[in-house]
């Protein structure tokens, strides 16, 4: 058994990665640049830690370590979790791995392997760095270096353990909701208003007037309390850290030993008759009863047609719909957080003009960040182009659909933005609310054309139909920067039209970017017209 | 460039755009002279001869719960307060919340396992107005014995 | 006296010209004279502060000005007036008969002729007044009066040389189309050397200080960027030689209007950035250094774009000091950019700014120097490299004045500072690479945008070259009416990207409608190549072909309405179900809601696939996804229906639905045609094959003679494909 889980490990390892080649050149390289950056993070944890406790006041003790561990591993539990959940459940390798003679639990415990080692390598970043520069601050002794060289490998255990626990029943709720499109969309609209309601609750615990020292020293003050409790709530973690501070020596480390042996024979006992199902049903599709009464309806417009068609995608693909756009659903807590704490804030006149000025620069970032569908509008067609190219007609008009489908979904959901930082933040003008709302409109549906302009000039048709993903696609990263671009361009001008105009700042803030949309959406039909029907595959 | 660089970006701006109007978007304070007058911890349980006032904490402080909150009195409670805090021992840390007059003695496990006795001094460093509590973890079997 | 003076010159003049026989030792001589013209010139520029430079308000606008404008008048106002724009158009025009010598320009030839002339007899005639308005006195003998003599008289004799010349070869009146291009010179040319005074003569102190922002500073802001589109537009389309005297004359004005200001204290001296940037440009532009000119290019623009944006003058907006500003600072922004739009210099490659940034550190280093050395004896601050100008605005001082270095020798204090200038100077060279990426992305905009008039340019040929080829007919009848029921390709080649080798070479074939046409080839052979062009996928290269005869190429809407085509990769859109699927492709090929439900019931019933077209495409197996294809290529009924390698990977019951479907098909009188690796296949099913080895059309044979013959088509097929392969080994 663990000769086999050995080979499907070291088989998974060597195709993810061509480093792991015993003796080369570029893997003493490798670990050399790797070595370096941990000494030099070793350094500057040191130095952040000095500052905690000499300038901050913050005392650097065990309780410390245990809140950095809890965020820490916290967050590479659900990192880790996310992972394996794609890994173990719908990883494209399992149809080979599971062909081949190994038993089904030997593969989960030779993907959790894989997963370990990455944990491992990823860990000694952080690790490294926080132990040793604890260590140093804190004076403390031999055996706290030696109970670091186990524990190294000891933690991503425990972090990979519980993540491959919880990944089984959360991918076992993933495969529900899938099958429920509308239940997903709902649930989603609830956890997004909810993160909401709670930021504006949060948030309105700031006592207002805001006075960043005496916030500051409260906040400093709230964190430390913070840190001392949250830490008698780290369970393992919190066990670690008394271990490390030498506290109950035998004891913690003795628990910490069976916690490790317990997460590994829970993990063994549960996925010997779970993983398989589990894997093997997210792989499935369901085909489900339709009505047979339902008849789509005859399109009356080439327009019509391709706009029908991108809703109807956009409905059954409601997560690709939320990652594309999940930027834009950081908009209105961001507007929200920032405006209230500036409104906060006793302002003067040139603190009012800077609000302003950040408020265009922060929601055009935002709002522009999540035009890559644009970006990528031609090349999600992948090969489906063929049959665009086969049209007897202008086919073009597919692009101004789904130009239509994008610009319909950002205003909407820019516009709920702006509705529920109007009525969560009363004192806020409402003019400027709204004249920064058609401001922002004008400029992203700009961005939009451009972004659009640049898939059409490059497309990667092509690349997207042998992958089915666009990572790594140049036009997303061309559209993020244009949009940087604008952004940066637009608070320069704002600088002039609210600090130096004056009266007329928000006329020539639209003017300006209704110049822009005019000029954009001029270029764009000539590029259309011009390089449309040069697309090939 | 990603959305994940774009995201850094946003919250890099967001907190410049912060201090951006903290220090040179905002008016000044109106000073306030008023001083304070007395300054007192009226949470104890017991004092001595010397008026000296004593906390038992064996029940509140644990390996598991590791704060203390001194709570202080100001008169007049709109009076500009400069407080300074200290202690009588390294194995506590002192944080100052002067919003709502208090004090959080953290104590380390050090100093817990040891049941170190801790004195912690408030003073206005305005007035020099001060006052002193004493932190012991007292066990049934000591008392204190007046002088004769 | 001064008019004998003038036909004296002129006549000894002529003499001398007229000396020299030869056309090429004409030519010198002009040459000789024009640069002659200008050093006497350049003469009285630097050594002249004129009198009429302090005439204030001769229009009487200015009524807030507490200065009694007439006792500043040195004529009349409607002689003032005059005055200054006849030294206007000596200016204009002085520099046209300067510069055409060295650009034959014909529109220079002909202003400077005219205007010239017209200028030089009035200054003449005008003399006294002129020597009033340089110095306020009428001494004919004075050494400014003979300076000045000698000036007008070589002034007009290069003039009226022009003017035989224009005379005599019968270019005196122009052509119509001329006189528009003639009279955007003349506008232009007046306003690039306008007196800086002129403003200030007429209307006095008017306007606000364009500064911080203002409608007037906003202004300033915008106008060089409109004046760099105008004369780019306006220009673009001339040939080079007249973009070479654009630039020679706007980088000649540049040096003029600067030089308008005395220069003579050190304060005064050009060596700000900007003001350099007027003589490297001008020697740049005559002498072709590329060092000079590419330092204006990153630095100088760089410096005059910071000068307009943040200026550091306080006077009013008709004030001279603010129209010496504009004047220099526009130059130095307008004219690098402009030579490289125009091509008069090349678009920058990194050596460039590599010798830029050598030069700048030259100037940078002098600077500092002189800055130092100078301050012994004046205030000055080259480049705002001394004074706390820049730290101040900035809220820095320390930075400066923490930091120094201070020495002295000769009884003169050098003082340094380091870090500042230090500082200053790496800023500087980062903002010069700064500007090399914004120069970057602008040139491929440029380069987009004229790809684009490129572009559309050929679209718009193209359906000429269609109309003309239909010779007379509608665009929506056949090129080829013959060719109704067939597809015809003739010496069809197709080659990818800038590949030089060709995927299909010099292919022809005809497919008449009732059979079922197969494509038989190797892996690799040109048989998908060949049906994406048919269909329309891809370009073709050369040769043409024609689908019913509608040209693929020329009348592609009307071809692709006539094909039905089966892809060899069944890509299909799978979050839509069958059923929304076919409605798509019907609604694509326009066709209408009752056929589409009665084609689609059937051709699901043949296919076996009615119980499944209300599912998702997600669901179905590879199988039906290609039987899903094969109906929606079918749902217009076309007459042509192509098939790539339809059967790779099916079932022995789908394989037999579809081929069962061709044959109907073509029985129908319509086309099929489908290619396919498998011999087996297309000897079952096809009439005729065409095979296709190494891109070349190997042999098209009849099925059924071939079985008459008893020929075994796999042999035939092998012996092509060898036949093919020696060709390629020989080629």
């Amino acid at each position: 058994m663990f000769e086999r889980i050995k080979i499907l490990t070291l088989m998974q390892l060597s195709n993810k990665s061509r480093l792991y080649v015993k003796g080369s050149k570029r893997v003493y390289v490798h670990i050399a640049i790797r070595t370096a950056i941990i000494i030099a993070l070793t350094v500057i944890v040191s130095l952040l830690l000095h500052v905690l406790k000499n300038i901050l006041f913050i005392p650097v003790n065990e309780f410390l370590m245990i809140f950095i561990l809890i965020m820490t591993q916290g967050l590479n539990i659900i990192v880790s979790t996310i992972g394996l959940v794609s890994d173990l459940y719908h990883s494209k390798d399992n149809q080979i791995l599971f062909s081949l003679a190994a038993k089904n639990d030997e593969i989960f415990f030779s993907k959790i392997m894989v997963t370990y080692v990455n944990e491992f390598v990823r860990n000694l970043f952080i690790l490294i760095p926080i132990f040793v520069g604890f260590g140093v601050i804190s004076n403390l002794g031999i055996l706290y270096y030696i109970s670091l060289i186990f524990l190294i490998f000891l933690l991503p255990i425990i972090s990979v353990g519980i993540s491959s626990f919880i990944s089984m029943p959360f991918a076992s709720f993933l495969n529900y909701i899938k099958r429920h499109n509308l239940l997903s969309a709902i649930l989603s609209l609830i956890v997004i208003l909810g993160l909401f309601y709670l930021t504006t609750l949060l948030v309105q615990q700031i006592p207002t007037p805001i006075r960043i020292v005496q916030l500051y020293n409260r906040f400093v003050v709230s964190i430390t309390i913070a840190i001392q409790r949250i830490a008698q709530y780290g369970s393992i973690y919190t066990v670690i850290g008394k271990m490390l501070f030498n506290y109950h020596y035998l004891r913690n480390l003795l628990i910490l030993v069976g916690t490790v042996l317990g997460l590994i024979a829970i993990n063994y006992l549960v996925s010997k008759p779970v993983y398989f199902r589990l894997m093997s049903t997210s792989q499935e599709n369901t085909v489900r009863k339709k009505d047979k009464k339902y008849k789509p309806v005859e399109a009356t417009s080439l327009f019509i047609t391709f706009l029908k068609k991108e809703f109807t995608i956009a409905r059954r693909s409601l997560n690709e719909l939320l990652s594309n756009y999940a930027l834009l659903l950081t908009l209105p807590f961001f507007m929200f957080v920032l405006n209230y704490i500036y409104m906060g804030m006793n302002r003067s006149s040139f603190g009012n003009q800077v609000v302003l000025i950040m408020n265009v620069i922060i929601t055009l970032l935002i709002a522009t960040g999540s035009n890559t569908a644009s970006a990528t509008a031609i090349t999600t067609e992948g090969y489906e182009f063929v049959l665009l190219k086969t049209a007897p007609y202008n086919t073009s008009r597919m692009a101004w659909a789904k130009i239509t489908f994008n610009f319909v979904f950002t205003t909407l959901m820019i516009a709920l933005s702006f509705f529920l930082f109007s009525k969560a933040l009363p004192v806020f003008p409402k003019q400027d609310i709204w004249l920064l709302f058609l401001f922002v409109i004008f400029v992203n549906s700009g961005h939009i054309l451009w972004s659009f302009q640049i898939d059409l000039l490059t497309p990667k048709l092509s690349d997207y139909a042998s992958t089915g993903s666009i990572a790594n696609n140049h036009n997303v990263s061309r559209s993020l920067s244009t949009g940087l671009f604008l952004a940066f361009f637009f608070g320069a001008m704002a600088i002039i039209a609210f600090i130096f105009i004056k009266e007329f700042g928000w006329t020539l803030m639209l003017l300006l970017s209704a110049v822009f949309l005019a000029y954009r959406f001029h270029t764009f039909n000539s590029y259309l017209n011009a390089y449309f029907d040069d697309i090939e595959y | 460039m990603t959305k994940k660089i774009l995201l850094v970006l946003v919250l890099v701006f967001s907190i410049l755009s912060i201090i951006l109007i903290a220090v040179w978007g905002t008016l000044p304070d109106q000073p306030n002279h008023i001083q304070v007058e007395s300054l007192i911890i009226d949470s104890y349980d017991e004092t001595n001869d010397d008026g000296d006032k004593f906390k038992n904490v064996a029940n509140i402080v644990t390996e598991q719960q590791n704060i203390y909150t001194i709570e202080y009195v100001v008169n007049p409670g709109n009076a500009n307060l400069d407080i300074g805090v200290s202690s009588t021992s390294t194995g506590v840390n002192l944080q100052v919340d002067m919003a709502d007059n208090k004090v959080h003695v953290l104590f380390s496990m050090e100093a817990i396992g040891a049941k170190e006795t801790i004195t912690i001094q408030i003073k206005d460093k305005n007035t020099q107005i001060s006052d002193e509590i004493t932190l012991w973890f007292k066990t049934s079997d000591v008392i204190i014995v007046p002088d004769i | 006296m001064n008019l004998l003076v003038m036909f004296a010159v002129i006549g000894i003049a002529f003499f001398i010209f007229f000396c020299s026989k030869k056309t090429m030792e004409k030519d010198k001589t002009l040459k000789i004279f024009s640069v002659l013209l200008f050093l006497v010139y350049l003469f009285r520029l630097f050594t002249t502060q004129d009198a009429l430079n302090n005439v204030f308000n001769v229009l009487l606008y200015d009524i807030e000005t507490p200065i009694n404008s007439e006792d500043t008048w040195l004529f009349s106002p409607g002689m003032t007036v005059f005055i200054l724009f006849l030294r206007w158009s000596t200016m204009a025009s002085m520099l046209w008969i300067i510069i055409y010598p060295f650009f034959k320009s014909l529109s220079l030839k002909y202003l400077g002729a005219i205007f010239g002339t017209i200028t030089g007899i009035l200054n003449f005639i005008f003399f006294d007044q002129h020597l009033i308005a340089f110095s306020n006195n009428t001494d004919l003998w004075s050494f400014k009066s003979i300076q000045y003599m000698i000036e007008t008289a070589l002034f007009l004799f290069i003039a009226v040389v022009l003017l035989c010349d224009i005379i005599q070869k019968k270019e005196i009146i122009p052509r119509k189309k001329e006189w528009l291009r003639r009279l955007m010179i003349i506008i232009g040319s007046f306003f690039a050397v306008m007196p800086q005074t002129l403003l200030y003569n007429l209307f006095g102190n008017y306007g606000e200080v364009p500064d911080e922002f203002t409608y007037s500073h906003l202004f300033v802001i915008a106008f060089p960027f409109l004046l760099m589109f105008v004369v780019y537009y306006v220009t673009k389309k001339e040939n080079q030689i007249s973009k070479d005297t654009i630039i020679t004359y706007l980088a000649f004005a540049a040096f003029t209007q600067y030089f308008y200001m005395r220069r003579e204290t050190l304060e005064a001296l050009p060596l700000h950035l900007c003001n350099t940037a007027v003589l490297l440009l001008l020697l740049a532009v005559v002498f072709k250094i590329n060092q000079f000119f590419y330092f204006s290019y990153f630095a100088n623009v760089l410096g005059a774009l910071a000068a307009i944006l943040l200026p550091n003058y306080s006077s009013d907006l008709f004030t001279f000091s603010v129209i010496h500003y504009g004047y220099n600072h526009l130059y130095a922004f307008v004219i690098p950019i402009l030579a490289v739009a125009l091509h008069t210099f090349p678009r920058p490659v990194l050596k460039h700014m590599y010798k830029a940034i050598l030069v700048f550190s030259i100037y940078y280093v002098s600077v500092v120097f002189l800055n130092a050395w100078f301050n012994n004896f004046a205030t000055v601050d080259y480049f705002f490299a001394y004074s706390d100008f820049l730290t101040d605005m900035f809220g820095v001082k320390e930075i400066q004045f923490n930091y120094m270095v201070e020495f002295t020798y000769n009884g003169l204090t050098f003082r340094f500072f380091w870090l500042f200038q230090t500082l200053y100077f790496l800023i500087f060279i980062l903002l010069m690479f700064t500007s090399w990426y914004v120069y970057d992305a602008l040139f491929q905009m440029a380069d987009q945008h004229s790809r684009l008039k490129a572009k559309q340019a050929l679209i718009k040929l193209d359906h000429l070259k269609l109309l003309k080829m239909l010779d007379g007919r509608m665009p929506s009848e056949p090129m080829n009416p013959g060719g109704k029921d067939m597809i015809k390709i003739s010496h069809f080649s197709k080659k990818y990207g800038q590949s030089e080798r060709f995927a299909v070479k010099d292919f022809s074939l005809e497919v008449k409608g009732g059979e079922i046409f197969g494509f038989l080839g190797h892996n690799g052979a040109g048989k998908s190549t060949t049906i994406k062009s048919i269909v329309g996928i891809q370009s073709i290269t050369e040769g043409e072909i024609e689908v019913c005869g509608y040209s693929i190429k020329s009348q592609p809407l009307e071809a692709k309405l006539r094909i039905g085509y089966v892809s060899d990769n069944h890509a299909v859109y799978e979050k839509l179900t069958g059923r929304e699927y076919i409605y798509y492709v019907a609604d694509l090929y326009r066709v209408p809601k009752e056929t589409r439900d009665e084609r689609l019931n059937i051709l699901a019933e043949k296919l076996a696939l009615s119980e499944a077209i209300d599912q998702m495409i997600k669901s179905y197996s590879h199988g039906m996804k290609q039987k899903l294809v094969v109906i929606a290529s079918l749902i217009h009924e076309p007459p042509v229906w192509i098939l790539d390698e339809p059967l790779t990977g099916l079932d022995p019951i789908s394989s037999y639905q579809i081929k069962e479907i061709m044959r109907e098909h073509a029985a129908k009188g319509n086309i099929v045609f489908f290619s396919s690796h498998v011999i087996e296949v297309v000897e079952k099913i096809c009439t005729k094959i065409a095979v296709i080895t190494q891109g070349q059309l190997t042999g098209i044979y009849d099925i059924n003679v071939l079985k008459d013959k008893n020929i075994s088509l796999e042999e035939l097929y092998m012996h092509g494909i060898n036949q093919g392969k020696r060709a390629a080994e020989y080629v």
